[in-house]
C-alpha cells in the first residue's frame, strides 16, 4: 500500500469523497437488483399468457417491463456519472502525487531517463489508467456482482441449472485470465515503445540546429521508423487475443444456452422446468455472458491501464531522496556570512555504472576562501559542486557545512544558502523578471532589478518593450552571454553567502568576463566562491587552488605555491599565455 | 512474423487515402464485416426454434440435432467476426504508423525558423494521443459501418419480416433517441477542445518541470512548482468531467429512450402469439432482435462522439499532414575550392524583431581561419547563424560566387560545418551520435579530439549511451563529442 501510487490516491479520493461514494453504491446497488427483474418478468409472460393463450394483465406487465427498464436506466446514469467524475479526481491526484515524487526523486534518476520517456509516465500513463474508472476495472467489480445476482435467480428455478451455471463461471474465468496474461506481456513492451516515439519527438526537436546543419533528416526519420515499426509488432500480438476473445465468448455461449435446452427437452426433462423459466434463463444466461464479453472489448484498454499502473508505481519507488533536517534553516547553518567552513571528509562518489568520479576526497576550505577547482574535462569538478550542493549524494564520506551534512539542509532553504552557476542557462517558461526569480514570490521586483543591475543587464531589459515583464519567447532571445550573465543575476538575487561558480566565463567575451571577475572580486568579502574554471588565468585571483585528478585532489594551495612546486599548472599557465598573445 | 513496411503515403492530409491505402485490409473487412452482420440475424432465429422445439415435446433427437445446428452457427458467425475485428485492428496499427511517420517526417522537413517556434509538449500531444483518438475513431467508424448500419438493417428488415405494424411502432423511438445524441453531440465537442488544448498546457509545463527539475531542485522551489501545477490540474480536471460526463453517462438515457417501443412489442406481440399468429419462439426471438437494435442505437451516441473527437484530433493534426518530403542528396558545389563573400549582411532571429547585425561586409579565402570576437550580444552567435543559412538574411552572402538562400538545404549542411554552444547529444550512443547513422570508424576523431582516454574509462566504450542531451557525459565531454561529430 505504501508504494502503491494508484492505491494511495484512490483512498485519498474515497476518503474527502463520501457522500458520492454512498451514491455510487446505492446506484451500483440499484442497477444490480433491477437488472435481475426483466427476465423474471417475462417468464411470467410466458408461462401465464403466451403458452395458456391467456391475455390477462398482458398490458400491465408490458408496463411494468418498461417501468423496470426505466430504472435499471436511471441508476445506470448515475453510475456513470459518478464514476466518470471519481475517475478525473484519481487522475488528477495520482499526477500530483507524481509531481510531489519529482521534487524528491534522487538526482541520479534524471541522467538515467529521458525526459520525454518522464513526460508520458505523467500523461499517457496516467490517461490510460483513467480507462480504469471509465471502463475497466470497477465495471468488473459491477458485473461481478451482477453475475451472483443471475446464478441466484437462475438457482431459483431449478438447482440443477444453477450447478450447470456454476460449472461453467471457472472455464470463463480461466479463458480469461489467459487472455489477460497474454496480452499484459505484450502491453508492458508497447508501454515502452510509446515512451520511445514520445522521446525521439522531443529530441528532435531539442536538437533540431545539429539535425538540419547536418542534413541528418533522414537518420532522425529513419530511427523514429524503427520505433515504429518495433511498435506495430507488438500491438500485433496484441491484436490477436483481443480479437478471438470476444468470440469464443460467444461460442461459449451459444453451447451453454443448448445445454439448457437439451437438458430441459424431451420427456425426461432432467430440469423440470417450465418454458417460461427455460425462455428467462437463456435472457440471464446472455446477461451473464454480456459483461463478460464488455470486458473482452475493453480488454485492450484494461490491460494499457494495468500496465500504466505498473510504471506509475515504478515511478513512485524510485528512490528518494535522504530525509532533509526540515527544522534546518538558513540562519541556524550560517548565523556569521564571513564564517563558512566546508569539509569534504572522505568522500568517495560513483554514478551507477561504478565507476568511481570521487574518491576518498578530504579538504577544508577555510570560511572566507575564494577557491578555484582546476583539472580536465571529465574529472569530476560539476559533480563535486553538486555533492556541496547535496543534488547528490556521497557512497562514502560526508560534507560538511558548518558541521552540518549539506544532504540534510531542505531545499526551500538551499537558495538562501548556496548561489549556483551551471555551466549552462535553462530558460524557464516566462517573463524575464521571472528566469531571475524562478516564479518564487517571495523575491520582490527591486531583488530582481539589484541582481540584473549587479550583472549589468539592467539597462539592456529595460530597454525592451515590456521590461522586465517581456515574455522570453525562444532560445535565441538572449545571446549566449547575457543568459551566462542572468543565470549569475539568477544566483545572486537572493544574496547568498556561498556561490557555485561553473565555469561562468566560458561564454563570456574577456571585457565582459574581466566586468564580472572584478564585480566578483568586489562582492567576496560578503561571499565565499567556490569555482570551476579551465582557463587558469582567471584561477590568480583566488586564494586556493585544488587541483583534481585521477578521482583524487592531486595538489592544493595559493597560486603562488602551486607555480613553485606543482609542474602541472606551470606547464598550463606558461602555454595559455602563449595562446593568449 | 512478416515484417511490416511503414511507408509514407501521398497526399495524407486527405483521411479517405488511409483507407486507400490500406486495400486488401480493407477488402477483408468488408468482406467478413457484411458476412458476420448479415447472417448475426441467424443466432436469434435459431434460438426461437429451440424454445419452440421444447415447447411442442420434439424428441431429443430433434432437439440435440438443432442445438448441435445452433452451435455450429454460431461458430461460424463468430469465426467471421474474429477476422474482422482482427484487420480492422491491424488496419488501426498500420494507420498510426502511417500517421506518425508523416507527422514527423513533416515536422523534421519543416524550416530551422518554423520549428524553433514549435512547443514540445504540445507537438508531442498532437503525435501521440490525438494520433490515438483520431485512429480510434476511424477505427470505431469503420467498424460500426457494419456493426451498426449492417447490422441494424438486418435486424429491421428480419423483424419486418415477422410483423410490419409492431415493427414499425416499436421502433418509432430508436431514431429519437439518435436525434437526442446528435444534438448532444454538439456540445461535447465544445467541451472536448477546451479540455484537448489544456491537456496540451499540462503536458508542456511537465516537459518544463522535468527538463528543469535540478534547477527548480537547488532553489527549493520544487514544492511551489507542484502547487502551481495543481491548480492548473484542477482546471484540466473540471474541464476533462465536462467533456467526458455526457458521453459515458448518456448511453443509459439513450437506451430507455430507444426501448420506450418495447410497451407495444410486447403488448402487441403478446397478443399475436395468443392469436396463433406468432409462435413463442417468434416473440422470443422478435424481442432479442429488438433489444438489439434498442442496444445499437443507444451506442450510437458514442460513436457519434468517439467519431466527433477523432475530427477534433484530426483538425490538429492535420496541419502536420503534408507530402512526404525527402532531400534530394546531390550536393552541387565545387568541394575543391571555396571562397566567402559577404556584402552588407543584416539578420535578426526569426523570434526577434531588432537586427541583431546590420551591415557586414567581409570576404573569406580558400584555407582561411576567421576568429570573431567582441563583447556580449554583439552579433557573433548570430552571424554564425546568419552563415548556416537557416533562417533568412537580408544583403548578401555568396559562396563561390553563389548566394547562400540559393543553395539547397543539403548542399548547405554539406558545405557547412557548425558547433553550436550546446553539443546537442541524441540520447544514443557515442559512437551513433558522432556518425549519426554512417558507418566510419571513429578512432581517429576521437583521438583529434583527446577522447580515447575518457574511453578507455567507459566500460561498454564508443557504444556508452550518453543520456537525455548527454547528461551522463561531463559538459567537457560533451563538448569534444559535438566537436568530433562536427569534424
Amino acid at each position: 500500500m505504501k508504494n502503491d501510487l494508484v492505491k494511495i490516491a484512490l483512498a485519498k479520493v474515497v476518503r474527502q469523497n463520501k457522500g458520492i461514494i454512498a451514491l455510487l453504491i446505492i446506484a451500483v446497488l440499484g442497477v444490480v437488483l433491477t437488472s435481475l427483474i426483466p427476465p423474471q418478468i417475462l417468464k411470467i409472460i410466458i408461462d401465464r399468457n403466451l403458452v395458456p393463450k391467456s391475455s390477462d394483465g398482458l398490458l400491465y406487465l408490458a408496463a411494468l417491463y418498461l417501468g423496470t427498464l426505466l430504472f435499471i436506466g436511471v441508476f445506470d446514469f448515475l453510475k456513470e456519472a459518478i464514476l466518470t467524475i471519481l475517475g478525473q479526481k484519481i487522475t488528477t491526484r495520482i499526477r500530483l502525487e507524481m509531481m510531489y515524487k519529482l521534487g524528491k526523486i534522487k538526482t541520479r534518476y534524471f541522467s538515467a531517463h529521458e525526459s520525454g520517456t518522464v513526460v508520458s509516465r505523467f500523461t499517457n500513463d496516467v490517461e490510460a489508467i483513467n480507462t480504469l474508472f471509465t471502463s475497466g476495472v470497477v465495471g468488473m467489480i459491477i458485473s461481478s456482482f451482477k453475475i451472483i445476482g443471475i446464478v441466484v435467480s437462475i438457482w431459483l428455478f431449478s438447482y440443477k441449472l444453477g450447478m450447470v451455471t456454476l460449472l461453467f463461471l471457472p472455464i470463463i474465468y480461466a479463458i480469461t485470465r489467459l487472455f489477460q496474461i497474454r496480452m499484459l506481456k505484450a502491453q508492458i513492451i508497447n508501454r515502452i515503445l510509446v515512451g520511445k516515439v514520445n522521446n525521439h519527438i522531443a529530441e528532435s526537436l531539442n536538437n533540431v540546429l545539429m539535425i538540419k546543419s547536418f542534413s541528418k533528416e533522414q537518420y532522425m526519420e529513419q530511427n523514429f521508423t524503427g520505433y515504429l515499426r518495433e511498435n506495430f509488432q507488438t500491438l500485433e500480438k496484441v491484436n490477436f487475443y483481443d480479437a478471438v476473445f470476444s468470440p469464443i465468448i460467444q461460442v461459449l455461449r451459444a453451447i451453454v444456452i443448448s445445454c439448457i435446452v437439451l437438458l430441459s427437452a424431451g420427456k425426461i426433462s432432467l430440469l423440470g422446468i417450465s418454458l417460461g423459466m427455460v425462455a428467462a434463463s437463456i435472457e440471464l444466461i446472455s446477461n451473464l455472458f454480456e459483461p463478460v464479453e464488455n470486458l473482452g472489448m475493453e480488454l485492450q484498454n484494461i490491460q494499457q491501464a494495468v500496465s500504466g499502473v505498473g510504471r506509475v508505481n515504478e515511478f513512485y519507488r524510485e528512490p528518494e531522496d535522504e530525509e532533509k533536517n526540515e527544522k534546518l534553516t538558513a540562519a541556524q547553518i550560517i548565523p556569521d556570512r564571513s564564517a563558512i567552513c566546508i569539509r569534504f571528509d572522505r568522500v568517495s562518489f560513483q554514478y551507477e555504472n561504478n565507476l568511481d568520479i570521487l574518491k576518498d576526497i578530504n579538504i577544508t576550505l577555510d570560511p572566507q576562501e575564494n577557491v578555484a577547482f582546476v583539472g580536465r574535462t571529465g574529472v569530476g569538478k560539476s559533480t563535486l559542486f553538486k555533492l556541496i550542493l547535496g543534488l547528490l549524494q556521497p557512497q562514502q564520506g560526508v560534507i560538511t557545512l558548518n558541521g552540518i551534512d549539506v544532504c540534510s539542509i531542505p531545499n526551500r532553504e538551499k537558495r538562501k544558502i548556496y548561489g549556483y552557476v551551471d555551466q549552462s542557462f535553462h530558460l524557464i517558461k516566462g517573463t524575464v523578471a521571472e528566469q531571475i526569480s524562478l516564479q518564487d514570490e517571495s523575491i520582490g521586483r527591486e531583488q530582481i532589478e539589484a541582481a540584473l543591475q549587479y550583472v549589468g543587464m539592467l539597462g539592456y531589459v529595460e530597454s525592451l518593450e515590456k521590461g522586465l515583464d517581456t515574455e522570453v519567447s525562444g532560445d535565441t532571445f538572449f545571446s549566449q552571454g547575457q543568459k551566462q550573465l542572468l543565470a549569475i543575476a539568477r544566483a545572486i538575487v537572493t544574496d547568498p553567502p556561498l556561490l557555485l561558480l561553473d565555469e561562468i566565463t566560458a561564454n563570456l567575451d574577456s571585457i565582459t568576463e574581466e566586468r564580472i571577475v572584478s564585480v566578483m572580486q568586489k562582492a567576496s568579502q560578503a561571499h565565499t566562491i567556490l569555482s570551476i574554471s579551465h582557463r587558469l588565468s582567471s584561477v590568480i585571483s583566488s586564494d586556493k587552488v585544488v587541483i583534481l585528478e585521477n578521482c583524487r585532489v592531486k595538489n592544493a594551495g595559493s597560486p603562488e605555491v602551486l607555480m613553485q612546486n606543482d609542474d602541472w599548472y606551470r606547464s598550463h599557465i606558461t602555454l595559455e599565455k602563449l595562446t593568449w598573445k | 512474423m512478416k515484417k511490416i513496411a511503414i511507408e509514407p503515403l501521398q497526399q495524407p492530409d486527405r483521411i479517405i487515402n488511409y483507407w486507400k491505402k490500406e486495400k486488401l485490409v480493407v477488402a477483408f473487412i468488408i468482406v467478413f464485416g457484411l458476412g458476420f452482420n448479415i447472417a448475426t440475424v441467424l443466432g436469434p432465429i435459431y434460438q426461437g426454434k429451440l424454445i419452440d422445439a421444447l415447447l411442442r415435446g420434439y424428441g431429443m433427437h430433434t432437439v440435440s440435432k438443432l442445438a448441435v445446428t445452433f452451435i455450429l452457427l454460431i461458430s461460424a458467425i463468430q469465426f467471421m467476426r474474429y477476422l474482422k475485428r482482427f484487420y480492422i485492428r491491424r488496419f488501426a496499427n498500420k494507420t498510426i504508423a502511417t500517421m506518425r511517420l508523416m507527422i514527423y517526417n513533416n515536422i523534421i522537413g519543416k524550416s530551422y525558423v518554423d520549428l524553433i517556434n514549435e512547443n514540445t509538449g504540445d507537438l508531442m500531444t498532437r503525435a501521440l494521443s490525438d494520433v490515438d483518438l483520431c485512429v480510434e475513431g476511424m477505427r470505431k467508424f469503420t467498424t460500426e459501418i457494419f456493426d451498426t448500419g449492417v447490422l441494424m438493417a438486418s435486424y429491421f428488415v428480419s423483424m419486418l419480416y415477422y410483423d410490419v405494424k409492431i415493427t414499425i411502432l416499436g421502433a418509432l423511438f430508436i431514431p429519437a433517441a439518435m436525434m437526442i445524441a446528435e444534438k448532444l453531440k454538439n456540445i461535447i465537442y465544445k467541451y472536448s477542445i477546451a479540455y484537448r488544448s489544456k491537456s496540451s498546457v499540462i503536458t508542456g509545463m511537465t516537459f518544463d518541470y522535468i527538463e528543469n527539475a535540478m534547477l527548480y531542485r537547488i532553489s527549493g522551489l520544487e514544492v511551489q512548482a507542484a502547487d502551481k501545477y495543481s491548480l492548473e490540474l484542477d482546471d484540466l480536471q473540471n474541464k476533462a468531467i465536462k467533456a467526458n460526463i455526457f458521453e459515458n453517462a448518456m448511453q443509459p438515457i439513450y437506451n430507455v429512450i430507444a426501448m420506450l417501443g418495447v410497451i407495444i412489442v410486447i403488448y402487441w406481440g403478446g397478443t399475436k402469439v395468443i392469436e396463433g399468429g406468432w409462435s413463442v419462439g417468434n416473440f422470443s426471438t422478435y424481442m432479442i432482435m429488438f433489444a438489439a437494435l434498442a442496444t445499437k442505437a443507444s451506442k450510437a451516441a458514442k460513436l457519434f462522439n468517439s467519431v466527433q473527437k477523432s475530427q477534433i484530433s484530426w483538425q490538429r493534426i492535420k496541419p502536420y499532414l503534408g507530402e512526404y518530403k525527402s532531400k534530394d542528396p546531390v550536393p552541387n558545389f565545387d568541394e575543391d575550392h571555396t571562397d566567402l563573400v559577404i556584402e552588407n549582411l543584416r539578420f535578426q532571429y526569426p523570434e526577434g524583431k531588432e537586427d541583431i547585425i546590420s551591415n557586414i561586409s567581409l570576404s573569406a579565402r580558400q584555407g582561411e581561419i576567421i576568429g570573431v570576437t567582441g563583447p556580449i550580444a554583439s552579433g557573433k552567435t548570430a552571424l554564425g547563424q546568419a552563415l548556416l543559412g537557416l533562417s533568412p538574411y537580408l544583403g548578401s552572402i555568396r559562396i563561390d560566387g553563389k548566394e547562400l538562400r540559393d543553395y539547397s538545404e543539403y548542399e548547405r549542411s554539406q558545405m557547412i560545418s557548425y558547433l553550436g554552444h550546446s553539443p546537442q547529444l541524441l540520447s544514443d550512443t557515442i559512437y551513433n551520435n558522432i556518425t549519426l547513422g554512417g558507418d566510419e570508424d571513429i578512432t581517429a576523431v576521437l583521438q583529434d579530439v583527446c577522447f580515447e582516454e575518457d574511453l578507455g574509462a567507459m566500460p561498454d566504450g564508443a557504444d556508452t549511451l550518453v543520456g537525455s542531451s548527454g547528461i551522463r557525459l561531463s559538459g567537457g565531454q560533451q563538448a569534444r563529442i559535438g566537436l568530433a561529430r562536427t569534424l
